[in-house]
């Protein structure tokens, strides 16, 4: 891993970036305000999942998720930048794979209500109380989210892990 | 265009005016891939998080390269992370001397991003798990 | 001046940030950006709504959020008062601190007044005012505005 990040730090594209000093905390800032757009939006809906806002559509609520996607694709934006200026921070890091792994257990839960729940959560009795399922994907999209974020902001102290 | 889409035009905008006057001290001001080892004298300890930090006084002398004669800054990792590669709060102290080897400023000045420090004894206390390619490109009088 | 000099040069400071352990200065520094997430996601949505993103949804069904944000600030408080004490002396003096605490502020401010404009207010419509919505607007810039001042201000730190 530690030859593959040398050799990627050694390309023109990576030195290029990585040259221009501004785009590193400029990354960091962009990082952090998709998360909050993320875990708002996404948050919202999955609240809404677990029960709270009865009453109120799920559809409708939905409408407010292109933000949310907004926030994650900026976020896999600048984390794409993060790792092609620095790869050497993130490959052997033991943290940095916890936080892709609950990346990836976030996007099978939000496709997972995607394709299997949300038929049934656009039609259903908007007075009526959230199925358990529901509950527990809103839960677990909760949960995933935050433990991306614990794992990224624990990544300079946790670091490999070793 | 849409209000939504002017706010989230504007708020990217925002980040990335306001984050072009960054930059002084960050570690993409440092040439990531050049190693260079300097030898002085420990003028100040911080062991601290988030980044452990210390500055070291480089005097004249033979075999010294006279562009290093000064006071560097020199910037670690958290103390968890250092603590972890065998680094402690003793570790150095003022007045303490120091042989370190980092990777210095791009635009010259006296600032060095810590890659490992050489201990008496010829050990290397590594401020994180990356390891060199064993190229030090310039010394400062100290035989390799 | 003396008394923040006395509060970064405190016993506490050098355990605090001295301290090799994740509970310490780690935890704290995470538990500052998990109250980042849930009091900035949680205005960014009510005021994304105030500018009609998922206008569907009634303006008085989202007053559930704000006891979200006064959680997700009493976090911030708390941690960020722990962070300020172990640096006191350098950020009462530091322009982008005051930059950030100004944004968070304001921020705040014109969150109250919007909440009491268009969602309070008896007979407030879903379909919020040019007023509400300039204020919406400013709110989620002065957040933006927090949120790069607060990482700025790890790169213009006084003289580390």
């Amino acid at each position: 891993m530690l030859e593959f990040a040398a050799w990627v730090e050694s390309t023109p594209i990576s030195k290029t970036l990585f040259g221009m000093s501004w785009l590193w905390p400029a990354c960091e800032s962009l990082h952090f305000i998709g998360l909050c757009l993320l875990i708002g939006g996404a948050g919202l809906l999955d609240l809404r999942l677990m029960g709270m806002f009865r009453g109120v559509p799920i559809r409708h609520i939905k409408a407010m998720m292109p933000w949310a996607i907004g926030g994650f694709l900026i976020n896999a934006g600048t984390g794409a930048l993060f790792l092609l200026m620095q790869p050497h921070l993130y490959l052997s890091s033991a943290v940095w794979w916890s936080k892709v792994a609950f990346i990836v257990v976030a996007a099978a839960n939000a496709l997972f209500f995607e394709t299997r729940l949300a038929p049934s959560a656009l039609s259903m009795d908007d007075n009526a109380d959230t199925p358990r399922v529901m509950k527990v994907v809103g839960a677990c999209s909760l949960v995933s989210w935050f433990a991306v974020l614990y794992c990224g902001r624990m990544l300079p102290y946790l670091g490999t892990g070793n | 265009m849409k209000t939504s889409t002017r706010v989230g035009l504007a708020v990217v905008g925002l980040a990335l005016a306001s984050v072009s006057v960054a930059a002084h001290h960050s570690f993409a001001m440092f040439e990531m891939d050049k190693n260079v080892e300097y030898q002085g004298v420990v003028s100040e300890w911080k062991w601290q998080n988030p980044h452990v930090h210390l500055t070291v006084d480089i005097k004249p002398a033979p075999g010294i390269d006279p562009q290093t004669v000064g006071r560097w800054d020199v910037e670690g990792g958290s103390v968890n992370i250092m603590s972890r590669q065998g680094w402690t709060r003793t570790s150095y102290k003022v007045g303490d001397p120091i042989r370190l080897v980092g990777h210095p400023m791009k635009d010259g000045s006296k600032g060095i991003s810590l890659f490992y420090s050489i201990r008496p004894d010829g050990t290397r206390l590594y401020h994180d798990i990356a390891r060199p390619k064993d190229d030090v490109k310039k010394t400062s009088g100290v035989l390799p | 001046m003396a008394f923040f000099r006395s509060l970064q040069d405190s016993a506490f400071t050098e355990w605090f940030l001295g301290s090799d352990s994740i509970w310490t200065y780690p935890t704290v520094l995470t538990l500052h950006t998990v109250g980042m997430a849930i009091l900035v996601g949680a205005s960014f949505v009510i005021h994304l709504r105030v500018l009609q993103v998922a206008r569907d949804v009634p303006l008085r069904r989202l007053l559930p959020l704000y006891r979200f944000i006064w959680i997700g600030f009493a976090i911030n408080l708390l941690s960020g008062l722990i962070l300020f004490v172990t640096e006191a002396a350098d950020r009462i003096a530091d322009p982008v601190f005051a930059v950030k605490m100004a944004s968070i502020a304001a921020a705040l401010w014109l969150g109250v007044i919007v909440k009491r404009r268009a969602i309070d207010r008896p007979g407030a419509p879903d379909v919020t005012t040019g007023l509400s919505r300039s204020m919406a607007a400013a709110s989620i810039a002065l957040w933006t505005i927090a949120i790069v001042a607060g990482r700025l201000m790890a790169y213009l730190k006084s003289a580390a």
